[in-house]
């Protein structure tokens, strides 16, 4: 992290190498868009590694977190741009359930469908509740990470994720 | 299956490849920005700027309006009714009055301290010539000298006669 923090090229790669795959997860989830998602993972990479010396400066945030949050404000800047541009093309495009699960690589048939559902459960979601089931449930971020990245105390992620669970167990019951 | 072991089947969710490595690429080869300063001193710096001109703004309109006002402000020569003849008259009386109290004190001040200073040095004076001219006509005397007149006349000042005069008139 020092190495990387000090300009480092093949320290920051090895960061690259292990945070890529969890934030392009969190941007697919909130954008429903394969290539919109890979373009503004990378710009968070882009903007993480061209502000990264200033990162010492934030102390007590985890590098994680500090990552999400670039995350979080880039799919907002992208959602504020899209609003302004929208058009039908775009909308076209959009995500399906289906194309989602099919990135997942060796799964079986009967999963597929569970899974489906349980994507598009999460689009239902509130953003804050979908950013807590990303970060805590697939990407496996500890609750001060999630905290941190959120900018919220513990004790508020620990509710937040309660209700969002409690939320998408709902939409599923109903859905079945 | 759990709800909890489905969400953890979305980890295997992965970006393109290709993509990813042309991405790494291109990050890595991009510049670094140069570490900032802190936050607070761009602002405190912009924030100094706007307070010292705000200060030379204040400044100027201040001394632009003063000097309207002091422009606007009658002359005091141009003030219907002023007398500066008699003014410059009572003035001048004024300062008559204090050369002449100053005058008077002097007047009775001086013929006092000239009787203290300058009469008491005169007896003491001829005292003195009385006393050496006796002691040395006796010396003279043993030694069989003929007597020399020693004794010199005194001058008076001519000051202390005219502070006398002073005093008397």
């Amino acid at each position: 992290m020092q190495s990387a923090i000090s300009g480092e090229a093949s320290a920051f790669g090895s960061l690259y190498d292990f945070y890529e795959p969890k934030i392009y997860r969190f941007i697919l989830f909130k954008v429903s868009h394969r290539e919109e998602a890979e373009d503004l993972t990378h710009h968070v990479f882009l903007k993480a590694w061209q502000s990264i010396p200033n990162f010492k400066a934030r102390g007590g945030v985890p590098f994680s977190s500090w990552l999400y949050r670039i995350a979080r404000n880039q799919v907002i800047d992208h959602y504020r741009t899209k609003r302004d541009h929208a058009d039908l093309e775009q909308v076209d495009k959009e995500f399906t359930p289906s194309l989602a699960v099919a990135h997942i690589n060796s799964i079986a048939v009967d999963q597929n469908l569970e899974l489906e559902k349980v994507w598009t459960a999460v689009q239902k979601l509130e953003p804050e509740h979908q950013d807590v089931i990303v970060m805590r449930f697939i990407d496996e971020l500890s609750v001060r990470e999630t905290a941190k990245a959120m900018e919220k105390s513990e004790g508020a992620i620990k509710v937040l994720q309660h209700r969002a669970i409690q939320k998408l167990k709902n939409i599923l019951t109903e859905k079945a | 299956m759990e709800l909890n072991e489905l969400l953890k089947q979305f980890k295997k969710i992965e970006s393109n490849h290709e993509y990813r490595s042309k991405s790494r690429a291109v990050v890595l080869a991009s510049h670094q920005n140069a570490r900032t300063q802190s936050s607070w001193k761009p602002f405190l710096i912009s924030e100094g700027r706007f307070g010292a001109s705000l200060v030379m703004t204040s400044i100027i309109i201040v001394a632009l309006l003063g000097g309207f006002s002091i422009k606007t402000t009658p002359d005091s020569g141009s003030l219907p009714g002023l007398d500066l003849a008699g003014i410059k008259a009572e003035a001048q009386a004024i300062d008559i009055q204090i050369q002449l109290t100053s005058l008077n004190y002097q007047e009775y001040a001086k013929p006092k301290s000239t009787k203290a200073v300058g009469v008491a040095p005169i007896k003491k004076e001829k005292e003195v010539a009385n006393d050496d001219s006796a002691l040395i006509a006796e010396l003279k005397k043993m030694n069989g000298e003929t007597e020399v007149e020693i004794t010199q006349p005194v001058e008076a000042d001519p000051g202390i006669d005219q502070a006398l005069e002073a005093l008397i008139l």
